[in-house]
């Protein structure tokens, strides 16, 4: 727990703690892959131990996952290692449910892992690239809540877009 | 133990989770899509009406689901009235920011006055990145001098368009330029030139297939990464780039002559497709101090004997030596990862008496006959 070490080459530990009290203990290399994280770091130095009041256990662990991955294959920045991260982020959004890539979103968005919010946007957008609008509300259960003939009056408007 | 403390996640069924994420996500969301599927989503709910204003980057591609099976015309047709209806729109978002263009679109060489609408259109509108990509039926788009005076361009991605030699260039904030296959009127080495001149901060250079390139001269203060790659009628290039850090050149048709001895900050230097000789390589070598990363590729119609010695160098990739009996001496104390590939006999001398001992990986492949003296 002392900060004694960091000034060594020895990676230094970040307590991390969730909003339900989960704590993850990670390298600062991985969490400071969070812009959030990073900004902490940088002002408050010697504090080892974070609280993360706006991000449960279950979701932080994943966004961690994500960095963990992401961290250590920055060191040696090849062509091979982008495949192969490209390959491993496919992989970690390809089943998300929505209530996982919602709450993931959230999480990212709020530590600033701006590429991650990257990953997890794209794939919003991939679930609503050249959908019908009935698709798209069905997907994501939106209700209209247009007065009778205002759907109607902006379809008309932008009628280009819908034939 | 993390099971037993995490809360229990209960999502009304009949909410949809994405109403409920801050409309910045929601923007970011949108701006992978193309922007006639953004118009759509305004028919979603009231929540979802005017979202697509403040979309910052706005997309059309001719195979956007609202372009199909339609003709180029009534594509024009759409971009346009979707631009007018975006510009009506800005004016009730008070959030709107413009900050990315990409147009793909087909040029049969009419258009030119809508072309030149929209580009304005961004450029008033204070966009930092611009993605053309006119696909000529026939005739290269000819860009028109607008886009060349932007005080938010961070970005220029040009495919396939015409550029002139007069354009009065001010890009002060740009980073990024990309050209690929330009076809440049009148004196190409010029075009380019005084392009590069009008861009104080770029930082990133990319030319790509850009045929009738010939003698180009590249100078900048500024510059950090520069890639040629498929300008085949390149015959000497010249560069005065003093804060260069990464170059790399590949083509197929090789180069007589590449000047780089100005730019003493290379680290990272590929050359694909480069006429060398023992001399030249030497000497390239000897006058870059930091040179960290070099590759030689298709490189050597005359080396006979390679003498490679730095200081700096980490790591050298040596490939495809067409002549027989080449051989290589290498005195570079501090290299960690050494890579081969041919199908000649080569001799390799290798010198390292130095603190740091040569170790990392050596790749031998398809090396038949290689013979490895230390």
């Amino acid at each position: 727990m002392s900060s004694s070490s960091t000034t060594t080459t020895t990676t230094r530990l970040l307590m991390l703690k969730a909003s339900d009290g989960v704590t993850f203990e990670v390298e600062e290399a991985v969490a400071t892959k969070l812009g959030a994280i990073n900004n902490m770091v940088e002002e408050e130095g010697s504090e080892d131990l974070i609280c993360l009041p706006n991000v449960n256990g279950k979701f932080l662990g994943m966004v961690l996952e994500w960095c963990k991955k992401h961290a250590n294959n920055n060191t040696n920045s090849d062509k091979g290692n982008d495949e192969v991260n490209k390959w491993w982020d496919k992989e970690f959004v390809m089943d998300l449910d929505q209530n996982t890539l919602y709450h993931l979103l959230m999480a990212a968005d709020y530590l600033s892992g701006t590429e991650l919010v990257d990953l997890l946007t794209e794939k919003v957008a991939s679930m609503i690239r050249g959908k019908k609008v009935e698709e798209i509300r069905e997907t994501f259960k939106i209700k209209s809540d247009f007065l009778p003939g205002q759907e109607e009056e902006i379809r008309k408007k932008n009628s280009w877009a819908f034939e | 133990m993390e099971e037993d403390q995490a809360p229990k996640y209960v999502v009304p069924y009949n909410i949809g989770l994405f109403q409920l994420l801050p409309d910045h996500v929601i923007h970011h969301i949108m701006s992978f899509l193309p922007t006639t599927d953004a118009v759509r989503m305004s028919v979603l709910s009231k929540h979802w009406r005017r979202m697509w204003y403040s979309v910052p980057a706005l997309n059309f591609c001719p195979t956007d689901f609202c372009f199909r099976q339609k003709s180029d015309e009534e594509i024009y047709k759409i971009i346009d009235k979707c631009l007018e209806q975006r510009e009506k729109g800005t004016c009730h978002a008070t959030d709107s920011v413009f900050t990315r263009f990409k147009l793909d679109v087909n040029y049969g060489g009419t258009g030119d006055s809508l072309l030149k609408k929209w580009l304005n259109f961004a450029i008033e509108n204070n966009t930092e990145e611009l993605d053309l990509l006119p696909q000529p039926k026939l005739n290269y788009y000819l860009l028109p001098e607008e886009v060349f005076s932007s005080r938010s361009l961070t970005l220029i991605k040009l495919d396939r368009v015409k550029l002139e030699g007069s354009y009065s260039v001010n890009l002060p904030y740009l980073k990024t330029l990309s050209l690929t296959s330009i076809e440049f009127r009148g004196n190409n080495n010029r075009v380019l030139e005084n392009l590069i001149s009008g861009c104080p901060s770029l930082e990133k250079l990319m030319l790509n297939g850009c045929i009738g390139l010939l003698n180009p001269r590249i100078s900048s203060s500024s510059l950090k990464f520069l890639e040629i790659a498929s300008c085949v009628s390149c015959r000497t290039i010249q560069l005065q780039a003093a804060n260069l850090r990464s170059f790399s050149y590949n083509s197929a048709i090789a180069c007589d002559i590449i000047h780089l001895c100005a730019c003493k900050e290379i680290r990272n230097l590929s050359l694909v497709g480069v006429l060398l000789d023992d001399r030249s390589l030497e000497n390239l070598v000897l006058s870059l101090p930091l040179l960290e990363s070099l590759t030689v590729h298709k490189s050597n119609f005359g080396l006979k004997h390679v003498k490679i010695a730095s200081k700096s160098l980490k790591c050298l990739v040596l490939k495809k030596f067409f002549n027989k009996d080449v051989s290589a001496t290498i005195k570079t104390p501090n290299l960690v990862s050494f890579c081969y590939e041919g199908h000649i006999s080569m001799k390799v001398g290798m010198s390292s008496n130095s603190p740091n001992p040569f170790e990392g990986n050596i790749k031998l492949e398809v090396g038949d006959h290689l013979k490895y003296t230390s």
